[in-house]
């Protein structure tokens, strides 16, 4: 067994600077946040360098354990790019807690080996390691903490983990091994624990992506936890998830029969309307943004469902599965940070109400107003912003491969774009009305002292300005050049 | 003697009463142990699939008993968040209002008021 270290340089990386930000903390005081977080950003900064000149070396790490692909490269710079977010969320929101930076570097190396691992031990260890620190991250506001969902959260994860220990102990029955490169011969022998491993495997789906019957998972804990607590879920939690469930489906064929497939669409198709329409009832920001992400993180579901099991896709939407992942981690986190920001500069407290909160908006903060409606109104999908390319590409093969049973699900993406173009446009609508009499905006932090707050707020407006213009560029460029998916894969 | 089948049976009677706890209890220490049932009826899984099945696969074997200490750590973390939010004295009942409930409550309010 050789391991070749070079090519998975981008983790060790990450992973040195982990131990050395725990060593500054054990053997340092630690009153020196700001270096902290500034060389936590250049380790990531030089982490997505390094990914980018080794991305043509490729082949298997060590035998039987990892494996270096062309969709591993771009994981690893997708979770990356969220942990650079995650950092930059923690310069924004002045975390006097040093621990926790330790906490995010170690969970983005996890995240990136994740994507790595051709072995369903590491898959699951890695994944575990990403569950177990977001344990961690709501008790940070300890005081504010909601004990049930928090409780609720845990022991629902807890029980997930347990059944995909248990869905694993099958798939070791059925292949005798743990590596995920193994295909599953004899079907027919062991057509009962394949339907049973089938139906826990959507108990677990169901469970970790919060969807309908459990969708007091992740969005009471959001409420409470607020910021950083919705960003690091939203951005690293799930998405991982997504990434294991992918592995699994793909690897071992589990949705072969087309009525499974059909029975998960119609299931993905009512939570992605139950969702979305529970986002029009809140009044927290951040369970709001909660809803909305999950009903996100499902639409890029169907989406892959629809290129592996219905075979409806062609090679480029394939690709497209992978870049609308790529746009809701932007504008997810684009959107979050530029609401805090809107939140510490504009808001006296905390929010309350955000529809209230948010009014007057656009003219209490003119450079924030212009990314963020960008942002916006990418979320929503409209002609000329990344996320419509990925929208309506979806929904025209979904309404060009035929049949009642495509078109009912088409009928549902579409009531569902309206119904986030009605959530999304009311706070478009609000940020750009008047302000309210009774609304208490911090008549002291003029717009010109913006600049003067220092890097951490240059960084974190820089942050959102790049991810606004980067969902416009993509969007125009999408519209002009219809391959521009191929070419934008190519770059990975 | 017993056959694979045996103790198939056994681990599938011991999850369906981890699941069966799960449902039907509501406070935090006994869902745990009830998921505990679940961890031990993947073992047993692990355990008769490797000894009759493929007992000449000595590596995952030992890959088993690395998936056992990451049970363990499961616990571990289940009885730490237990003993943090009993220091805290607070109720440990998952019992709660389902927040859609709410949703609910003001359409029926809406037709009332009509």
């Amino acid at each position: 067994m050789s391991i070749d270290f070079s090519l998975i340089i981008p983790e060790l990386l990450i992973l040195s600077s982990f131990l050395f930000v725990l060593l500054l903390l054990i053997f340092n005081n630690v009153t020196k946040l700001k270096w902290l977080s500034y060389f936590c950003i250049l380790a990531v900064i030089a982490t997505i360098t390094l990914t980018f000149v080794f991305k043509d070396r490729m082949g298997i790490v060590s035998d039987n354990f990892l494996e270096v692909s062309k969709i591993s490269n771009f994981f690893r710079y997708l979770f990356l790019f969220s942990g650079a977010s995650l950092l930059i969320s923690l310069i924004v929101s002045k975390v006097e807690k040093p621990g926790i930076y330790v906490l995010i570097l170690i969970s983005i190396f996890s995240a990136m080996s994740l994507e790595l691992s051709s072995n369903l031990l590491s898959l699951l260890v890695f994944l575990e390691i990403v569950t177990v620190l977001s344990y961690f991250i709501p008790t940070l506001k300890f005081e504010k903490i909601d004990w049930l969902a928090y409780l609720r959260y845990v022991i629902f994860g807890i029980i997930s983990t347990f059944l995909i220990i248990y869905l694993f102990s099958f798939i070791y029955g059925m292949t005798g091994s743990f590596s995920l490169n193994v295909e599953i011969t004899n079907i027919e022998s062991v057509s009962l624990l394949f339907i049973i491993a089938i139906i826990i495997l959507m108990a677990i789906m169901i469970i970790r992506l919060s969807l309908f019957p459990f969708h007091y998972w992740f969005p009471p804990l959001a409420k409470e936890g607020g910021f950083l607590t919705t960003l690091f879920f939203s951005i690293l939690v799930m998405p991982a998830n997504l990434l294991v469930f992918k592995e699994i489906l793909e690897k071992y064929n589990f949705l072969d029969f087309k009525f499974t497939v059909y029975i998960v669409l119609f299931f993905l198709c009512l939570t992605i309307l139950f969702f979305n329409i529970g986002a029009i009832y809140q009044k927290n920001i951040w369970k709001f943004l909660a809803f909305s992400n999950v009903a996100n993180i499902c639409l890029i579901l169907v989406g892959f469902l629809y290129y592996q099991y219905l075979r409806i896709y062609n090679m480029s939407v394939y690709n497209m599965f992978f870049i609308s992942l790529l746009i809701y981690m932007i504008s997810t986190s684009g959107l979050m940070i530029g609401l805090e920001i809107y939140r510490i500069f504009k808001l006296k407290n905390n929010w309350g109400n955000f529809l209230e909160d948010i009014k007057g908006g656009a003219r209490a903060t003119p450079i924030l107003t212009l990314p963020l409606f960008v942002l916006l109104i990418s979320q929503i999908g409209i002609p000329g912003t990344a996320n419509f390319l990925f929208k309506y590409s979806l929904i025209k093969t979904i309404i060009g491969a035929g049949g009642y049973i495509n078109l009912t699900v088409s009928i549902f993406l579409i009531i569902n774009y309206l119904i986030i173009f009605y959530y999304y446009g009311r706070i478009i609508f609000n940020m750009f009305s008047g302000i309210k009499k009774d609304i208490t905006v911090n008549s002291e932090n003029k717009e010109i002292d913006i600049l003067k707050k220092g890097l951490r707020l240059t960084i974190s407006l820089a942050f959102i300005i790049i991810c606004s213009a980067i969902l416009l560029i993509l969007g125009i460029y999408g519209i002009i050049n219809t391959k521009f998916y191929e070419i934008l894969m190519n770059l990975f | 003697m017993l056959s694979l089948k045996n103790y198939l049976y056994i681990s599938t009677i011991i999850f369906c009463l981890g699941i069966f706890g799960i449902l039907f209890r509501k406070k935090f220490l006994y869902k745990l142990i009830s998921s505990s049932l679940i961890a031990l009826s993947a073992i047993i899984n692990f355990i008769s699939f490797s000894y009759f099945l493929y007992p000449e696969k000595v590596f995952e074997l030992t890959l088993i008993i690395f998936i056992i200490g990451l049970i363990i750590m499961q616990f571990a973390i289940g009885f730490f968040v237990y003993s943090l939010v009993k220091k805290e004295g607070k109720e440990i009942d998952l019992k709660r209002r389902d927040p859609f409930l709410e949703l609910n409550l003001k359409i029926a309010n809406f037709f009332r008021r009509k």
